[in-house]
């Protein structure tokens, strides 16, 4: 079976500095797939280089079997590639509902003539937008929320926000980057469940994240990096074991 | 009763509060650039210009009737709008307004030089087509035009353009599409103001459509809550009745603006009527103020 999402040979330099370094991976079909690594390692580089928020200096990103290399990040989502942010946007000012809503925005159609006209065909999609949200939000438990303003939520519940505005764009794939930052034990334990929901809704997951017990009992496979480079890839135990890993990474996590 | 009767029909209040209207209907073309998509014109008047002369012309030489002179006129203006936004609204912040502050200036220097506008003389014989009544009909409708794309699929992204570009493209929002869409909408209610404004005046002069007209407007939408509609109606009210009533408003106008702006900023920054959404007040919702972090 080919894989789902593949990057080839991905490089990305900002001036001098080489953030990613000719890494290599792939994520399969169903799979939770971890991306782990010290900070600066060039994770949310990679997620960044995914959604194409940046185009690589070479390399290649396959997407079902398409490039999507140079696409911008609208035409991405539109292919089925959804994402959280490691530092959280969310559209602050507005409602969770409203939020959530505009992640449903690339499986609508209805434009400025919709707006004005509101025929039945537009009264349907708004409909279906609220019904779709209302779902992305059970998700993740925020349809008890869905009138308060995103930046009055918990930083929890952003987090979760982030990942219901996501889904509102049904997404093939996932994409979450450290979904777990600044949550206690609990939260945590609650978002791992969700996690395991979304999987189990048939979405493919990948995810950056530093708890280590986190990734290690939600993943099917772990790619690690360090200064930019690839440096293990397998299953958690597999990657447990790795020396490298356990020097560049884990070593200083356990002491 | 005849006292009241007396003022309905002064001559003089008649032209202010159609003056009131014309204006309101330039600060809702801004509101949707500025208060919802969040990007900053400051040439909003070389638009409305546009659309003035545009329309004024069609009328005197091809003779259409208003109503068509009118979409001419908001069309020539969104037109422009349309070919100053596809370099420019690729800019952000600081670079758009500066862009659009030199197109508003080069519009004014252009209509001073061309000869069919009548340049720096300006342009007169206009008919007079257009009056109180039409000039609220369109009122009415931009209003109810600008809540409508509010509460739309269209209108979410704009917002959503305003909250956070990126976030946006990432929910799939193509921003600079979105962008050049609401400077076209904008620009074009921009010149059906000015056509009714050539049409109400019977002449027209660049020096109407300078850098301080462009700041007037900006300072309608600015002052009641940018992104507010209950908000732009009352800037744009306060703002334009003040001068007429108070003789040193009038005056020192350019200088109370400067003066309201850093005020503004400095206690309500989101203006009169800014974070207030009149609809949740009215549905009951407890409004949170924001926590300053
Ligand atoms: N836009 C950028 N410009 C310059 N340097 C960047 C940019 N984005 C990331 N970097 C650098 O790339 C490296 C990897 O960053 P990042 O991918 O955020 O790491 P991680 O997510 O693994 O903590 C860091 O050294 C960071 O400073
Ligand atoms: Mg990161």
């Amino acid at each position: 079976m080919s894989a789902l999402l593949e990057l080839k040979d991905i490089t990305i330099r900002f001036g001098g500095l080489v953030a990613v370094d000719g890494i290599s991976l792939e994520v399969k079909e169903g799979n939770v797939v971890a991306l782990i690594g010290p900070n600066g390692a060039g994770k949310s580089t990679v997620f960044n280089v995914v959604t194409g928020i940046y185009t690589p200096t070479s390399g290649k990103v396959l997407f079902r079997g398409e490039d999507i290399t140079k696409l911008k990040p609208y035409a991405i989502t539109d292919r089925g590639i959804a994402r959280t942010f490691q530092n959280i946007r969310l559209f602050k000012n507005l409602s969770v509902l409203e939020n959530v809503k505009i992640g449903c925005h690339c499986r609508g159609r209805a434009g400025i003539f919709g707006a004005l006209c509101r025929y039945s065909g537009v009264r349907g999609e708004e409909k279906a937008f609220v019904d779709k949200s209302l779902e992305a939000m059970g998700v993740v438990d925020l349809t008890g929320k869905k009138e308060e303003l995103a930046k009055n939520l918990s930083y929890g519940e952003q987090r979760r926000l982030e990942i219901a505005r996501a889904l509102a764009s049904e997404p093939v794939l996932l994409l979450l980057d450290e979904p777990a930052a600044g949550m206690n034990p609990q939260e945590k334990q609650t978002l791992m469940q969700m996690v395991q929901r979304i999987s189990g809704m048939g979405i493919t997951v990948f995810l950056v994240e530093h708890d280590m017990k986190f990734v290690m009992s939600l993943s099917d496979r772990v790619n690690v990096l360090d200064y930019g480079r690839k440096i293990a890839s397998g299953t958690p135990s597999e990657v447990q074991r790795d020396t490298t890993v356990i020097a560049a990474y884990l070593g200083k996590e356990v002491v | 009763m005849e006292a009241v009767m007396s003022i309905l029909t002064n001559p003089y209040y008649i032209q202010v509060v159609t003056m009131v209207g014309i204006s309101l209907i330039a600060a809702l073309g801004l509101h949707l650039i500025t208060g919802i998509t969040g990007q900053f014109s400051f040439g909003h008047a070389a638009f409305v210009s546009i659309g003035a002369y545009a329309s004024a012309l069609v009328t005197i030489h091809l003779h259409l009737p208003f109503v068509l002179s009118m979409l001419a006129g908001g069309l020539a203006a969104a037109l422009c709008g349309v070919l100053l936004g596809f370099p420019s609204l690729r800019l952000t912040g600081d670079y758009l307004g500066i862009t659009t502050l030199g197109f508003g200036e080069i519009v004014r220097v252009v209509f001073i030089n061309l000869k069919i506008t009548g340049g720096a003389g300006g342009l007169a014989g206009i008919p007079r087509e257009s009056n109180i009544f039409l000039v609220y009909i369109v009122v009415v409708l931009t209003i109810w035009g600008m809540y409508r794309i509010q509460n739309s699929r269209f209108g979410r992204a704009l917002v959503a353009i305003r909250e956070d570009e990126i976030a946006a493209e990432t929910m799939g929002i193509n921003p600079l599409l979105y962008k050049i869409k609401a400077f076209a909408i904008g620009t074009f209610v921009a010149g059906v103001s000015g056509s009714l404004f050539a049409h109400m005046m019977q002449y027209l002069n660049p020096s109407d459509f300078g850098f301080a007209r462009s700041f007037e407007i900006l300072n309608f939408v600015v002052l009641g809550g940018l992104g507010s509609i209950p908000g732009t109606i009352l800037g744009t009210a306060i703002l334009s009745l003040a001068p007429e009533f108070l003789r040193f408003v009038k005056e020192y106008r350019m200088l109370i603006y400067g003066a309201l702006m850093v005020t503004m900023m400095i206690f309500r920054p989101n203006g009169l009527l800014g974070g207030v959404d009149v609809i949740r007040v009215l549905r009951g919702y407890r409004n949170r103020r924001e926590a300053r972090r």
